[in-house]
């Protein structure tokens, strides 16, 4: 069984975001680019499910400018077998797209499974797993700590949901959306680098893939972006009455 | 005025400190003939302006001459010294930083093999285990001349120019005295704690008597030597009592433990890994107990913890002297709110763990400390700004990249990973050993304040470097494990850095066998007893892991001896043969005439990297100088100048572990001092 995993290169996690001076959006010059780190976690669990015997190929697919390669190599790095470009040149594209786009790459390989991020750390959106599992109309686990493997149709999937844990028995083909409680992703050595250099990255068009141009236009459109206002400085109160003080006659909580 | 309670000053004595950071006594074995001369000077100087109020200089000074040197100590019995002193404290004084020294007799932590060949002395037979010698038990005779010793050298620091003076009491011969362990003298100086405190304050009577009431003297000693029948905490208070009931003393600086063996001593000064300011309550004790002004070192690296100590009331100054080895200028720092640029001490080690191999104290990433006379610490701008392309961004490349960031040039570095770090991010799959990583985040975070452009991700081939229309480019790109070390069956060798890095995983029956002899085998080597497999460490050298080096390798005892770990030395692996799952071990010696066979399932080499030098080739014909470096033009810290090839568009340099397997310092130290030129 094939896994398909897509990995988006986003904004590094350690980068404090500068906004743009026109407000249009975060300014991404000379700013350091990463894995998205739930993308991270599904390559890792992809990999496991490998060298457990679940799965015999792991594939890869990013989407977005040439640049996103470097995001592939990263993840095949880490064990990966192969690696799909999907070029569409560098406008962000909105979940539904990358959820037809990754549809077609999915009945194409004829993967049995399809791991990705629940959501991404540049636009938070949460929504391309879901889009995905309707569109290919699968079943889908979101939030999954937990990937068990069954047999060639069924895996076990456990969700992280508010109050506890649920386990889902879901028929394969399926979509898995990653948590952060998943797994911990290896450390890419330099061995490994050296590999990665030399996998497979077949790059794709949309035209290619059989989809129009179009389809990958904005439906939204941003209308501002705005730093969060900076946190004021806090004050040391000397006990707990003035404490209890401040809380009741300047904060107004109690 | 701030209110920074590390910025408040301090009133000791008649002596004004401005500030309440000071560097504990430590010696950098950088004495010339047993003389403070230029680099000693050039090193406390650094720190004077750096802002540090008051640096205790020395490190066991030795006031007697049955007290030879363990780690090339000042010799302050000499009369010579006192001219070099008085340049010392001048040279410190002008910065408005106090200064004294340590005064001590080793008693037993010395050798009768180095100096004047005598017999070492203490208050019992027992011998040091650390430093091997079994001393002769004093007499009245050398009691009578050591105490007079103390005077004598007290009233040279007097001349000297010295603002005060310490004495030292854990593991040296004052408190060998104190301590029932090691004083088996009858009375008076024996017995009783009175007695046993009795040669102490013989001693500070003989100094007072000499130096006068005003001087400056305090003890730093152990208020609880934490071995059974040792000094008790109990005793250690009154001790402490004792000392201020004399009159003679003017400040405590407070020690816990003992130091007469590798562990003992690294659980007194904790290297990275260990908990942060273990003793710092205990001191604070002391403090509250006597009312007496308290210092205190030991493993404070930050000034969050120490602005913590002094805040708390816990101590009155507080030391942080490994961090001023780092970083000479955390003082500076602190005033021009600039606190985010301090270097971070990462508790390596390096410092120490040299002096004891009789080498001078050098930190792991401030290739300019202990090299003041012609390293900067502060780094000028150049007057022409190049553009310089860096392939690498480990220890080596890094440090280049900063360097030249603060040259003012134009910087871009190239890293095939999607992270930097190089060999530290190995280094820092040990949970003990993440604080490594801090060499490379300081870097990274001044790299951004210089403008340095990184491409991550990215391996560089000749094209790419081209791309960029460098005029210096700086091959820093490490290397790769060299496991090929046998006459037959290296196939079946696994490298440490596979095991660090999880790309194996561990077998069940495991050799490691290391020749290289640094972190790497001893790191692999426990990732893998811990995975409880059963591990052998082999080394055909006399000692294992010797480029550890002793403080380091107490971490590692701690966990390989309780995993049931063996060690054998003096044997070679020359020969693996697979036979079904089993590997077939050919053993033999360097000494002859052995020829054995083991079996193991799996057997890792640690044997350095091999150059990653494909690029650095590649490059090498179109550059100026074909890589060449002027080995006297570096020493000697002038620009490279070489011309090999007229044609050339830019000149190339190759530093680190992409030239030879070294070490951290030595990569960083390559890309100090070639960079600080260009
Ligand atoms: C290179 C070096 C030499 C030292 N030598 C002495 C010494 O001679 N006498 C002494 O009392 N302490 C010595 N120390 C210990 C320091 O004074 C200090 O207690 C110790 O480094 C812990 O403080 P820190 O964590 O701030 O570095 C030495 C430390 C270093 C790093």
């Amino acid at each position: 069984m094939k896994a398909l995993v897509a990995v988006k290169r986003v904004i590094d996690y350690n980068v404090k975001p500068r906004l743009k001076s026109d407000g249009s959006g975060v300014d991404l010059t000379n700013v350091k680019m990463s894995i998205n780190p739930f993308d991270e976690i599904a390559v890792e669990e992809a990999i496991r499910l490998k060298e457990a015997g679940k799965v015999s190929e792991v594939v890869l697919v990013s989407i977005g400018s040439s640049k996103s390669e470097e995001t592939i190599r990263t993840g095949l790095a880490m064990g990966a077998d192969r690696g799909i470009l999907v070029n569409t040149g560098d406008p962000a594209i909105e979940p539904l797209a990358v959820a037809k786009i990754l549809k077609s790459i999915a009945e194409s390989e004829q993967v049995g499974i399809v791991i990705v991020g629940k959501q991404a750390i540049d636009d938070d959106c949460n929504q391309t797993g879901q889009m995905l599992s309707a569109l290919l109309d699968w079943p889908q686990g979101t939030f999954a700590s937990v990937v068990d493997i069954q047999s060639a149709d069924k895996v076990l999937v456990t969700r992280e949901i508010d109050g506890g844990l649920q386990t889902l028995e879901l028929d394969l083909p399926a979509v898995v959306t990653t948590d952060l409680r998943l797994n911990e992703p290896r450390f890419a050595s330099l061995p490994n680098i050296m590999k990665a250099k030399k996998k497979p990255v077949s790059k794709v068009s949309l035209a290619d893939l059989g989809l129009p141009e179009n389809f990958i236009e904005p439906r939204l459109i941003v209308q501002k972006t705005e730093a969060p206002e900076v946190r004021q400085a806090g004050v040391k109160v000397a006990d707990a009455a003035e404490l209890i003080d401040k809380l009741r006659n300047e904060a107004g909580v109690l | 005025m701030s209110n920074d309670p590390l910025l408040q000053p301090y009133q000791l004595k008649h002596l004004t400190l401005k500030n309440r950071i000071v560097m504990t006594s430590h010696e950098p074995a950088y004495p010339e003939d047993g003389m403070p001369k230029g680099r000693y000077l050039a090193y406390h100087a650094e720190r004077a302006k750096g802002g540090v109020a008051m640096t205790m200089t020395a490190g066991s000074a030795a006031v007697s001459k049955d007290s030879p040197p363990v780690f090339n100590n000042l010799l302050v019995y000499k009369d010579e010294v006192v001219p070099y002193l008085k340049n010392l404290t001048d040279a410190v004084h002008e910065h408005d930083t106090a200064i004294m020294i340590q005064l001590t007799h080793l008693g037993r932590r010395t050798r009768w093999d180095k100096g004047h060949w005598l017999p070492v002395v203490s208050a019992s037979h027992e011998r040091e285990a650390a430093h091997r010698a079994f001393p002769k038990k004093a007499e009245d005779w050398d009691i009578e001349r050591i105490i007079k010793d103390y005077a004598d050298a007290a009233e040279r620091m007097k001349a000297g120019g010295m603002d005060g003076i310490e004495l030292q009491a854990y593991g040296h011969l004052l408190d060998q005295f104190w301590s029932p362990l090691t004083n088996s003298l009858e009375s008076p100086y024996g017995g009783s704690l009175s007695n046993r405190m009795q040669f102490t304050f013989d001693v500070l009577s003989a100094i007072r008597e000499r130096v006068g009431p005003d001087f400056i003297v305090g003890m730093r000693y152990t208020g609880d030597e934490m071995l059974e029948n040792g000094i008790s905490p109990e005793e250690g208070f009154e001790i402490s009592h004792r000392l201020k009931a004399s009159g003679m003393v003017d400040f405590l600086n407070v020690i816990r433990g003992h130091i007469d063996t590798d562990a003992a001593l690294t659980d007194v000064i904790p290297i990275q890994g260990m908990a942060n300011n273990p003793h710092l309550d205990f001191a604070g004790e002391m403090k509250a107990a006597t009312g007496m002004p308290v210092i205190h070192a030991s493993k404070i690296p930050d000034v969050a913890t120490a602005r913590y100590a002094v805040a708390s009331g816990k101590v009155d100054l507080v030391g942080m002297t490994r961090a001023h080895i780092t970083d000479p200028h955390i003082v500076r720092k602190i005033i021009e709110k600039r606190e985010e640029q301090i270097r971070p001490c990462v508790g390596a080690n390096y410092c120490l763990d040299r002096i004891y191999q009789g080498g001078e104290a050098l930190c792991i990433h401030n290739a300019a400390t202990g090299r003041e006379q012609t390293m900067p610490h502060t780094i000028a701008k150049a007057d022409v700004s190049k553009k310089v392309v860096i392939v690498g961004a480990g220890p080596a490349g890094l440090e280049a990249a900063r360097v030249a960031g603060e040259r003012g040039h134009h910087v871009v570095v190239l890293e095939a990973a999607n992270v930097p770090g190089g060999q530290v991010l190995l280094t820092s799959q040990s949970e003990r050993r993440k604080e490594m990583m801090s060499i490379i985040d300081w870097r990274m975070a001044e790299c951004e304040r210089l403008g340095v452009t990184f491409k991550f991700n990215t391996w560089a081939e000749a094209d790419e470097v081209n791309a960029e229309k460098p005029d210096v480019v700086i091959i820093a790109t490490g290397g790769l494990p060299d496991t090929d070390v046998l006459a037959k069956g290296n196939e079946h060798v696994v490298s440490t850095w596979d095991i660090i890095s999880g790309d194996v995983k561990p077998g069940k029956n495991v050799l490691v066998y290391d020749d290289a002899g640094d972190h790497a085998g001893l790191q692999a080597a426990e990732i893998i007893a811990r995975s409880g497999a059963k591990v052998e460490i082999m080394t055909p050298d006399r000692s294992f892991a010797p480029e550890v080096m002793a403080m380091n390798l107490v971490p590692y005892m701690r966990s390989l001896q309780a995993l049931d770990t063996t060690f054998t030395v003096t044997y070679r692996l020359q020969a693996l043969e697979k036979d079904g799952s089993v590997l077939k071990a050919h053993i033999g010696s360097d000494y002859g005439g052995i020829s054995r066979v083991k079996e193991f399932d799996q057997v890792i080499v640690n044997h350095g990297v091999i150059p990653l030098d494909e690029i650095y080739f590649d490059l090498k014909s179109n550059s100026s100088n074909h890589g060449e470096i002027s080995h006297d033009q570096l020493i000697e810290g002038h620009p490279q100048s070489v011309v090999r090839n007229s044609e050339g568009t830019y000149q190339l340099f190759r530093i680190g572990d992409a030239v030879a397997t070294r070490n951290t310092h030595a990569a960083i130290y390559d890309a100090l001092r070639l960079v600080k030129d260009l």
